[in-house]
């Protein structure tokens, strides 16, 4: 298992302890040189678990994804879709 | 001769259709066996590096879930399978405070600044993270303060140090002087250490987890 998988792994793992829906959690890595860019899906209604308040959930996973990849040398972009 | 190429884009591919159906229970065959079930999950371990103690995969079986760890416990886990996903092996302790609240100490060889981010910072969202999770399980956990190694502990002690020594030299040169720029709990930190000091008052220019604490003449 590579270690960019480790970072998707983190979203998923974080997304699916918050969310009412586990199961539709789905995360999309597309991988660059440098960056790594994360698409996260929840199921409907799930979306503010995972933004929170004034985006302050968002923010706190962006903060250790980024620690994640740090760690590989890369930098980590998450982006939340509907 | 002309060929008839079928340059009239004829492909006609949908190719988009990533969406894979919801399986129910994709998980890998259980390794358990069935024959012996117990019915207390295995809590009671106190494993300190234990490598594959997987608390975030769920048996794929419609029986009745296990109850969940108790609370401290369940800390613990959230907090060691973050720290294991972000890539870093480490031991990790929670201890109850007499106020009620928990103190998650992370104990990594490697890798604590990585922890700790700027200022804090990564420190802050684990902590965040970690006590929103649980809460998703017991609505009522009370705070949990999630520190690296004693970091939060050694900060503490510095900003008392500096904010005392700043303050003497405010004192002495009736001058106002910049602290430094700090979250909102550390310029609690400050305001306590210098209560017993009626002769400066701290002020911050600034919100949020940058305000520039300024610490001046009371006079």
């Amino acid at each position: 298992m590579t270690r960019e998988n480790e970072v998707k792994q983190l979203i998923e793992y974080i997304a699916r302890a918050l969310v009412d829906h586990p199961d539709q959690v789905e995360v999309k890595e597309i991988a660059g040189e440098k960056t790594l860019i994360y698409e996260l899906r929840v199921g409907q209604g799930d979306l503010g678990k995972v933004i929170g308040k004034e985006g302050r959930t968002a923010k706190a996973i962006r903060a250790i994804i980024t620690a994640s990849a740090m760690k590989i040398g890369k930098r980590a972009q998450l982006e939340i879709l509907e | 001769m002309v060929q008839e190429q079928d340059k009239e884009g004829t492909r006609s591919e949908d190719s988009r259709n990533e969406l894979t159906p919801p399986e129910p229970a994709a998980g890998p065959a259980t390794p358990e066996p069935a024959a012996t079930p117990e019915p207390e999950s295995p809590v009671g371990e106190p494993e300190p590096s234990g490598p594959e103690t997987d608390a975030a995969a769920p048996a794929p079986e419609p029986e009745p879930p296990p109850p969940p760890p108790e609370e401290p416990e369940l800390v613990r886990i959230v907090l060691h399978d973050i720290v294991r996903h972000i890539g870093i092996r480490a031991r990790i302790e929670v201890e109850r405070q007499p106020d009620d609240s928990y103190y998650a100490n992370i104990k990594a060889r490697h890798s604590n600044g990585l922890l700790i981010g700027h200022r804090g910072s990564t420190l802050r969202a684990i902590q965040y993270l970690v006590r929103l999770i649980v809460k998703q399980t017991y609505p009522d956990v009370p705070m949990v303060m999630v520190d690296v190694s004693g970091y939060r502990v050694r900060r503490e002690n510095f900003l008392r140090k500096k904010a005392t020594a700043v303050a003497r030299i405010v004192m002495e040169t009736g001058r106002e002087m910049a602290l430094d720029l700090l979250t909102e709990k550390e310029m609690e930190t400050v305001q306590d250490e210098l209560g017993s000091m009626p002769e400066v008052r701290v002020y911050a220019l600034g919100t949020g987890t940058r305000r520039n604490v300024i610490i001046a003449p009371a006079g």
